[in-house]
């Protein structure tokens, strides 16, 4: 059976925005961090980034963080984002101990297909389903074999 | 890859039941590869594999490490529809089961898909689709020992090629000892194993989180995957029981366990054998829903299944899930093997290149196939680029194009060879174009609506039918068989 | 529309109860094929 998704590939305008971060204000953005797609229509992404301590990553409905949610703390260096609905989100990293920001913020949008188009593809697939079991069920190969 | 700050069980742990279950599988592919003399022995068990093997082999194989490990995944992405997509998959090896029965009556002395195509629909055809049939064959191939290596080495923190190495090894080497009957055999064992530790695993996360807990915990977090209307989910639905019936009908695999069933006994084996498989992945994609309950960091969406066993069951459940992905990818990769084998030296070598050879001289050609299907496997995998895995996404489009050539070249006269070229080729054009355009999602349904419009067409506008009785070949000469 | 817990909890039981009888169904067919002779 198959595997369901592309490997993440990491974005050169993410990278080039943070290395810029880096080199404009030297000691505030003391890790990076980076989704594997910008805009999704599934609702799923991954986060990932690189930093010298333990992170906190946070998520947030609008660019000032007011709202902000604790997604993950600890080491890791990564975290998979699932099941969301259609939005934009903001994702950044702070110290795990004192709150201080360690990262550019990012940003993904989330919006879903149409449900018109999934219900379209829904219904071909079902046509093409069922043909093959007419064909199969009634195919007239009975009365064919003589041997 | 791996972002977790550690390996969950210790190296040495690791290499023990992996030594365990090395010596078990090659001990076993000796002891039943004893009299695997003859072509049909060696190649088909003998032509007569009863019910239970026959389940079994069909239910096991089926369950690749990616039923284990890409059904959580899935699950864990899209939700509901994720697992229940998934085990859609089970609807190939259904309604393949009136094709089995249909092809040992109509070919007994057959021994590939590829000798069906090739007498079914002439040269032209056979030949394309002998490129599909290979390149998705190299690409699960491939995509198994990739997936043993990183499993390994994500579990036990045992390197990549050292565990992809393992793997290939004794798989190559019970296939190449006991030959089909080494296949079935330790197919069975593996699917008990396999059954017996996802149960395990299961009624241990219900019993420790519950599922109303999970379920209110998934709202909470991650709310669509939940969601009945989410739209790549709904997608997702019949482009994965396209992909399973195209992955089924056109590849070797299947129809070698076809060839080699005792009459009477694949219809019953592969409806059965579907059956038992479907409920799996919904078993084991709800194991990664309880991720939000347990309050678990996932890196990376492949690693959700072991991470969730780890954490219900410790260094106990790390162990079971390390030897049910073992039996999982072992039962799919010895079953490779040996089909791919066969459509080599049948399609390849004896069609193309020595006609008159005898079964003997076929049956020493078969084990050098086997090793050198394993060599390239191995040298394919050397290098750890992902998108070769990712090559299996791709052939989504291509076999689901199979489905009506092989499926109206079995059952209906008026199908002709026009119809079945123009079925693979424009479906798998069309199925990579989706793709790019929409998404892996929709490949396999495009490719197979386009491949189904062509035969159609085919047949509508041909005329000439069919006589079945061309697709009986006279057999090899083997010592003890009919010819 | 989200999946309500009750369907959610039946779906998944009646899953891992085919799941649990799934080797029972294995074994006695393999008895079953076993004392007939007609294993392989």
């Amino acid at each position: 059976m198959p595997d369901p998704g592309p490997a993440p590939r990491v974005r050169p305008v993410a990278a080039a925005l943070a290395v810029l971060a880096l080199t404009m204000s030297p000691g505030a953005q003391a890790a990076t961090l980076e989704a594997d797609q910008y805009a999704s229509s599934e609702g799923f992404y991954q986060l990932r980034w690189e930093a010298e301590e333990p992170v906190r990553l946070v998520e947030a409905r609008s660019p000032g963080f007011v709202d902000a949610e604790t997604l993950y703390t600890g080491s890791d260096s990564a975290h998979v984002v699932s099941g969301k609905p259609d939005g934009s989100f903001y994702y950044r990293l702070e110290s795990a101990e004192g709150g201080q920001v360690l990262s550019e913020p990012v940003m993904v949008t989330v919006r879903h297909h149409s449900l018109g188009r999934a219900l379209a593809f829904f219904a071909i697939g079902a046509i093409v389903f069922v043909s093959t079991l007419g064909l199969i069920a009634f195919s007239s190969s009975g009365s064919d074999e003589r041997r | 890859m791996n972002a977790v700050d550690d390996a969950i069980l210790d190296p040495t742990v690791g290499w023990l039941v992996l030594a365990a279950f090395s010596v078990i599988w090659i001990f076993l592919g000796w002891f039943w590869g004893r009299g695997s003399d003859q072509l049909d022995d060696y190649v088909l068990a003998g032509r007569r594999v009863g019910l239970a093997l026959g389940t079994a082999t069909a239910m096991a194989t089926w369950v690749t490490s990616n039923t284990t490990m890409a059904a959580p995944q899935l699950a864990l992405q899209m939700g509901v529809w994720g697992m229940f997509g998934y085990s859609l998959g089970a609807v190939g090896l259904i309604m393949f089961a009136p094709l089995a029965g249909r092809i040992r009556r109509l070919m007994p002395t057959g021994y590939t898909s590829g000798d069906f195509v090739r007498l079914r629909y002439g040269k032209t055809a056979w030949r394309i689709f002998l490129v599909i049939s290979l390149c998705y064959s190299l690409g699960w191939l491939v995509s198994m020992g990739m997936a043993g290596g990183v499993l390994i080495n994500a579990l036990t923190g045992i390197p990549y090629h050292y565990g992809m190495s393992v793997i290939l090894t004794i798989c190559v080497g019970y296939t190449l000892l006991g030959g089909f009957r080494a296949v079935i055999g330790t197919d069975f064992i593996q699917a008990l194993l396999i059954l017996v530790g996802l149960v395990i695993i299961a009624v241990l996360a219900i019993t420790t989180v519950g599922i109303d807990t999970i379920h209110s915990a998934v709202l909470e977090e991650r709310p669509e995957l939940l969601n009945l209307l989410m739209p790549a989910g709904i997608m997702f639905l019949f482009n994965n029981l396209l992909f399973g019936i195209g992955e089924i009908f056109h590849s070797n695999v299947w129809w070698s366990r076809a060839f080699a069933f005792r009459p009477g006994v694949g219809t019953k084996a592969y409806t059965l054998a579907g059956l038992l498989w479907a409920p799996i992945p919904i078993v084991a994609g709800f194991v990664a829903l309880a991720v939000p309950a347990l309050d678990l960091n996932i890196p990376a969406a492949d690693m959700v299944g072991p991470m969730v066993a780890a954490t219900v069951l410790g260094t106990a459940g790390a162990v079971l899930v390390l030897i049910m992905v073992f039996s999982a990818l072992s039962s799919s990769l010895d079953s490779l093997l040996a089909a791919t084998s066969i459509l080599v030296v049948e399609d390849i070598y004896r069609r193309h290149i020595r006609q008159d050879a005898s079964a003997a001289h076929l049956r020493r050609v078969t084990a050098w196939v086997i090793v050198g299907l394993g060599v390239l496997t191995w040298l394919l995998c050397a290098p750890r680029i992902a998108t070769l895995a990712e090559l299996l996404y791709f052939t989504g489009a291509f076999v689901a194009s199979t489905i009506w050539p092989i499926a109206a070249g079995l059952f209906a006269r008026r199908a002709g060879a026009l119809g079945a070229i123009s079925g693979m080729v424009f479906g798998s054009a069309a199925g990579i174009a989706s793709y790019f355009a929409i998404g892996f999602y929709v490949a396999a349904l495009v490719g197979a609506a386009v491949s189904m419009a062509c035969v159609l067409i085919g047949m509508l506008l041909g005329s000439r039918e069919f006589d079945w009785g061309r697709l009986h070949e006279r057999g090899l000469v083997q010592a003890g068989s009919p010819a | 529309m989200t999946i309500p817990v009750g369907l959610f909890t039946a779906f998944i039981i009646a899953a891992l109860a085919i799941v649990v009888a799934a080797p029972l169904i294995l074994l006695s067919l393999w008895i079953a094929d076993f004392r007939r002779g007609a294993l392989w």
